[in-house]
């Protein structure tokens, strides 16, 4: 009988099962389905963004793959963009030989003239071992500047993403999320407590944290 | 009988020349639409060297060195392979670039394309698909990027058509993790037809 709900307004069974939920990281979850795609709020991204307004010099890191829609996002707010592009198949070269093309050595000296003021991690400490994580946010410290701003997600439980996702922004605080099974970096650990996550971001602070569509909670972190 | 030695007249209409040969439609093809000439890197031409000169190029070939044609096109073909700096007026990449690129006016990644290195123009094209690890410098022009299909407009981004504009969130009011009370503008519905949770 869902007609009859759908009849007095109410959401599909599917969508009310989706729909968004606001709640504390740690609170018992509803049964929650996996991620497939899903567009949603990013209120976290709009906090990562505007964080520099009237600074369109500024340079942005993105660790995920060019994408064209988050790349018209960027371009209103930064005026040097970097894709890293980390954990897709660019040959036999893992993550972090990846990493190191994206950001050499030379700019992880203190005195480097090149360093970042907004980094886009997305969900990568979810897809890296611990040690993998830590060497992650050793790099991300060298090269990001004083007050610079950090945006990550991760996922709230086990069942929300059983991979890799892929992100995309379609404007300054909406995303889309997708599930990409297979493939290098699909990999996903057990997820991070959020006290976890705040020793590993050291010296980034979390500045704001909000909890996303699907169970996923969206991180900005200030160094 | 003296007609023999008359030297034989010439008839004014000019005999018919034995008949061209047709120009197979493949040559027509290949003819320029427009005056400008084009150089082409064939397939299989391989060149280790830096490369310039002063009209437009198409590679589809290999080339490790640079490529310099200050005022002109260069396209690297869906087959051409290029291992050092292109700089040109516009630059166009079907196929692979391991190399920085520099473009006076524009550079377009198309769908196929790989690109390796940094990009240095006053306006980009990035095409979905394209793959692309390095960073983009725009300058200090002002909206000089732009992503495929946009005008330079700094209104409101709802890029591709497959994203509706009726997806405004719901605005609810949320508690953020940190226990920081803030907007949380969770969408309660998605805004375009594929992008549903749950498997």
């Amino acid at each position: 009988m869902a007609w009859f709900g759908l009849l007095r307004g109410e959401a599909p069974p599917a969508e009310q099962a989706t729909a968004a939920r606001d709640r504390e990281p740690g609170t018992p979850q509803e049964s929650v389905r996996p991620i497939r795609s899903v567009e949603g709020a990013a209120p976290g991204a709009r906090v990562l963004l505007e964080s520099a307004l009237g600074t369109r010099g500024g340079e942005l890191l993105d660790l995920g793959p060019a994408s064209p829609r988050s790349f018209e996002v960027y371009r209103r707010f930064a005026g040097r963009i970097r894709f890293g592009d980390i954990f897709s198949d660019w040959g036999s070269a893992g993550w972090g030989e990846a990493l190191a093309t994206v950001l050499p050595d030379s700019e992880l000296k203190p005195d480097s003239g090149s360093k970042m003021d907004r980094i886009l991690a997305w969900d990568a400490l979810d897809r890296l071992s611990p040690e993998g994580g830590r060497h992650l946010m050793e790099v991300l410290s060298a090269v990001a500047r004083p007050g610079a701003r950090l945006h990550l997600v991760v996922r709230g439980s086990p069942e929300a993403a059983p991979g890799a996702l892929h992100f995309e922004l379609t404007d300054v605080d909406r995303m889309i999320y997708e599930l990409r099974e297979g493939g290098p970096g699909g990999r996903v650990g057990p997820p991070l407590l959020p006290a976890e996550l705040h020793a590993l971001l050291l010296p980034f602070q979390v500045e704001r944290a909000f909890t996303l569509r699907g169970n996923l909670r969206e991180y900005v972190a200030v160094r | 009988m003296w007609k023999k030695d008359e030297p034989e007249k010439v008839s004014p209409e000019p005999r018919p020349a034995s008949p061209a040969p047709p120009r197979s439609r493949v040559e027509e093809s290949r003819k320029p639409a427009s005056p400008v000439e084009q150089a082409t890197i064939g397939r299989s031409i391989r060149i280790q060297g830096d490369v310039s000169g002063d009209e437009d190029l198409l590679i589809q070939g290999t080339i490790e060195g640079n490529v310099t044609l200050g005022d002109h096109a260069v396209t690297v073909g869906p087959d051409g392979d290029v291992r050092a700096h292109i700089r040109a007026r516009i630059v166009t990449v079907l196929g692979q670039v391991q190399g920085d690129l520099t473009a006076d006016e524009q550079v377009i990644l198309e769908a196929s394309s790989r690109v390796q290195g940094d990009i240095s123009a006053p306006r980009v094209v990035l095409q979905d698909g394209a793959r692309f690890r390095g960073r983009i410098d725009m300058g200090d022009a002002d909206g000089g990027i732009a992503a495929p299909g946009r005008d330079k407009g700094e209104g409101k981004a709802r890029t591709p058509s497959t994203i509706s504009s009726n997806g405004d969130a719901d605005g609810e009011r949320g508690k953020d993790a940190t226990g920081v009370t803030g907007t949380t503008d969770q969408a309660t519905s998605a805004t375009r037809s594929p992008a549903k949770t749950g498997a």
